[in-house]
């Protein structure tokens, strides 16, 4: 017992030998508590930071602590170790307040994953929790180093405790970084632009009871679904405890966590969270709502949900398979267009579509977007979601002639999309561009005749091009595919076998350079966008025509410069 | 082979030679693989360009490391200066013709993209110049398009410059006047380092590059702006190899790179900090040996073997 009392006065220099003996003494005595059990215990009495509590018991306590420790790998971690130097990517950063012995502290816990710069196939994830208020260098998607972390084990559960003493170095900026919580209450557009916890007035635009079914099989977990609106726009929410508000009622929500299913920002509310009814009768109605919260194709963000929009539908077909389970489904899909963009949209049961009616305007509520591709779509799951429009709300788009356009940087910096156009220099020319070897089995492109993957391999024979496209703020790789690079270059993958084995690979690339680089060049096609940056793959790609007068006078107008 | 991290593809910035030439602010990165930058007084952020003109001077060198070449293109403003160096054995050859070609007085106009590479002269002055990756011979349309580009680019960052002006120096109250993020953070370490700019110089440039794409080449006087006074002389300078290297060659880096990295491997590889010392230790900067290494590695003759981590490819 002198031992332990010894250690902490270590803690705690200010206390009484004798009043810390006595301590371990009441709780052997009065509750059965071991010195060793109630080390915890007595360090929080002589006010030892809540920090250390852990590392200062646990370095008591056992004599087979590490320190110091540099590891690649979570399972590289033993239960005891402490001074942890780890690189992980951080998935999710939670904050929130807890009372720490009658204090509010501003604690956070949240998954963090190791292998960071590895296969993301071959991680391991476990739960941090950040004592040290490292929000700033922990957002979400971020890759960091953390030093002097130390492992917690909680029945049988191994997690990580980011201390005060921490070091939390970034290695990789990742999203917006959390933001703490605050009772004043923000706009939905600015609240669905964060990550944390957020307090908004809005009025429920819609809600339904869903039955979630836990990942561990224990059971199933009600919850309700729903979005909320404002003047500035419209969020999803999930609620995990009880929601009784209908459709059309105002509501202060505070304390309630957004986070992001895929790119989808979603209101979390739990039972910590408070909500009440609102009273303001300059608010937004419901009717008002109701058209500001639908979106277009163009603001489709993977993940979201219940999400309303107005589109024409412009092809429409159905395709037969087997699903894993061996039974036979079908699966319906076409094309939507709205002003703003173009997406595909699928479905999972028979809509009254008569393909002879296309193009025809819908309005689909509820639906749910998914990435396919790369690029966010449109799924429908139950026919009530889809109603047919009697009234145009637009001149019919011509699909062939459909392309929105937008600057590179504003592509560069926004979600991805199908259906645009873009313009750009054209500021390097890929040396592999031209004919290439892909593996039978996973496409990837073979080096040597051997995959990355699947060893040597027959490959078969592809054709693409490979681009630099750059406005001098930023710049995105633009890919053609075999079909529109046939196009670009006006002659078939067989013809340009020919040549490529007649003149050879660099011959090829220095034409190619020759006559692309530094051309100034529209593209249309999609856009995908991710931490790697912006991929351009193009369905069209010409020279921009545009007459250097015009260009200049353009220059001239905007910064107001006479000739 | 682990997944390499590296910083996103930079923009390549249109700038015209005389914004160029005149900065002397260099801002190398703080992160392991930042690249590094050059700041001109209107606050831009060069670390690759797209620039254009026509090939004035045309030069090869025999060093101990190798071939070089040294050029510089004439536009509006004045002469930027490119170099390609003999461990960029790819554009040897397009370089040998455009030298036969220069010699014959073959007028020629090139556009060309390339890195910003900026180096100490002897009297502590720094001397900016351009590391060619990719080029192309123009016809006068291209060169006009590349002009109204160029002038287009320039006086957005007038513009931006004039209106930070009037600011408050600090981030937030670039923030709320809206002042784009590409410029903001380069336009407060500008304006600390550079004192009072005028940018009526950038905005005569300006003036005679559209007046040019217009096809009116005499509607600027030709000496409304001097060009190239004050300009060092890549020439000499490069003849006094008064670099901070001690006039050490890409290739003599790259040996020091390949050796050490390969002689103290225990396995792991060779960490990055451990290699910029060692090269300081030969007194090659950062600055240096930092796109050596990187060319190292696109040359796969070292890559990363983990984060931040070099081993040699003959390495067992």
């Amino acid at each position: 017992m002198d031992e332990l009392v010894e250690k902490v006065l270590e803690h705690a220099p200010d206390a009484d030998a004798e009043e810390v003996k006595k301590e371990f003494e009441r709780y052997r005595d009065e509750f059965l508590i071991p010195p060793k059990d109630a080390m915890r215990s007595v360090l929080r009495k002589f006010e030892v930071a809540e920090e250390d509590v852990e590392t200062a018991a646990r370095s008591a306590l056992s004599s087979g602590a590490r320190a110091g420790r540099k590891v690649d790998r979570f399972e590289e971690l033993d239960a005891k170790d402490m001074n942890v130097t780890i690189e992980v990517s951080v998935v999710t950063y939670t904050p929130r307040v807890q009372m720490v012995r009658g204090e509010e502290r501003q604690i956070a816990f949240g998954w963090i994953e190791d292998n960071p710069w590895g296969d993301s196939a071959d991680r391991i994830r476990w739960d941090f929790k950040d004592w040290g208020n490292h929000a700033e260098n922990l957002a979400p998607g971020s890759v960091v180093r953390l030093e002097g972390t130390s492992v917690n084990e909680w029945q049988g559960k191994r997690s990580l405790n980011i201390n005060q003493s921490s070091r939390v170095v970034v290695l990789r900026e990742g999203g917006p970084s959390v933001s703490i919580a605050t009772s004043d209450p923000i706009s939905i557009s600015d609240a669905g632009s964060k990550e944390g916890f957020v307090t908004i007035v809005g009025r429920v635009i819609s809600r339904r009871d869903e039955v979630i079914s836990k990942k561990d099989g224990s059971g199933d977990l009600p919850v309700v679904k729903g979005r909320l609106a404002d003047e500035t726009g419209s969020l999803g929410f999930i609620c995990w405890s009880e929601f009784e508000h209908e459709p059309g009622t105002l509501l202060r929500i505070e304390g309630a966590s957004v986070r992001r299913f895929r790119d989808n920002p979603e209101l979390n509310i739990s039972d910590r969270t408070k909500i009440e009814v609102f009273h303001d009768n300059n608010f937004a109605s419901a009717e008002q709502l109701a058209t500001t919260s639908m979106l277009s194709i163009g603001d489709l963000l993977d993940g979201a949900r219940d999400v309303s929009l107005i589109a024409q539908l412009n092809s429409w077909s159905s395709r037969e398979f087997t699903n894993a389970d061996g039974e036979q489904r079908t699966v319906w899909g076409g094309d939507l267009l709205d002003p703003s963009g173009r997406c595909r949209v699928s479905a999972w049961c028979e809509l009254p579509i008569d393909a002879a009616n296309l193009p025809m305007f819908v309005r689909l509520d509820g639906v749910r977007v998914r990435s396919w591709q790369g690029t966010p779509d449109i799924t429908v799951d139950e026919p009530e979601q889809v109603i047919q429009l009697k009234e145009a709300p637009w001149e019919t788009i011509d699909a062939e002639q459909h392309w929105v356009e937008y600057t590179l940087h504003d592509l560069t910096s926004s979600g991805s999309k199908r259906g645009i156009e873009t313009s750009g220099t054209i500021v390097a020319v890929r040396g592999d561009c031209g004919i290439i070897q892909r593996c039978p089995e996973c496409r990837r492109v073979l080096r040597d005749g051997a995959c990355a993957e699947h060893g040597d391999m027959p490959g078969e024979r592809d054709l693409r091009l490979r681009f630099v496209l750059d406005d001098g703020i930023s710049c995105a790789s633009l890919l053609l595919n075999r079909e529109s690079s046939e196009a670009l270059l006006g002659k078939s993958m067989d013809e340009v076998v020919e040549v490529f084995d007649r003149d050879g690979a660099e011959t090829f690339v220095n034409q190619m350079r020759e006559q692309w680089f530094g051309r100034s060049v529209v593209m249309r096609g999609r856009a995908i966008v991710d931490e790697q940056g912006a991929m351009l793959m193009a369905d069209q790609l010409e020279l921009d025509n545009t007459p250097v007068e015009k260009r200049s006078e353009k220059v001239r107008e905007q910064w107001g410069v006479v000739a | 082979m682990s997944e390499r991290q590296r910083s996103r593809r930079q923009p390549a910035l249109r700038m015209f030679a005389r914004e160029y030439y005149e900065a002397n602010l260099v801002e190398q990165g703080s992160g392991e693989y930042d690249p590094s930058f050059v700041i001109t007084k209107l606050g831009a952020r060069v670390n690759r360009m797209c620039v254009a003109g026509l090939l004035e001077r045309m030069e090869r060198r025999e060093t101990e490391s190798g071939t070089m070449y040294h050029g510089s293109l004439r536009d509006p403003t004045g002469l930027h200066m490119f170099s390609v160096g003999s461990f960029q054995p790819e554009l040897h050859a397009d370089m040998e013709e455009l030298l036969s070609r220069h010699e014959e007085n073959e007028p020629l106009l090139l556009l060309a993209v390339g890195k910003a590479n900026a180096q100490m002269t002897d009297d502590g002055g720094v001397f900016t110049r351009i590391r060619l990756e990719e080029f192309n011979i123009i016809d006068g349309e291209a060169y006009a398009n590349w002009l109204v580009d160029a002038a287009d680019a320039t006086l957005r960052r007038i513009d931006t410059f004039q209106r930070s002006r009037d600011l408050q120096q600090d981030a937030d109250a670039y923030r709320t006047a809206d002042i784009p993020s590409d410029l903001a953070d380069s336009l407060l370490l500008a304006g600390a380092h550079y004192g009072e700019t005028d940018p009526d110089v950038y905005m005569m440039g300006v003036l005679r590059a559209l007046d040019s794409a217009e096809g009116n080449i005499s509607a600027f006087p030709d000496d409304a702006a001097d060009d190239s006074s004050g300009l060092p002389d890549e020439f000499t300078v490069d003849a006094d190899s008064g670099e901070a290297s001690g006039g050490k060659s890409e290739e003599d880096i790259s040996k020091i790179i390949e050796e050490h990295t390969l002689s103290i491997d225990s396995g792991d590889g060779v960490a990055y900090d451990d290699l910029i010392g060692h090269c300081a230790t030969h007194n090659i900067s950062r600055g240096e040996a930092e796109p050596v290494l990187d060319r190292l590695v696109d040359d796969a003759r070292l890559y990363e073997h983990t984060f931040g981590r070099f081993k040699h490819i003959e390495a067992k």
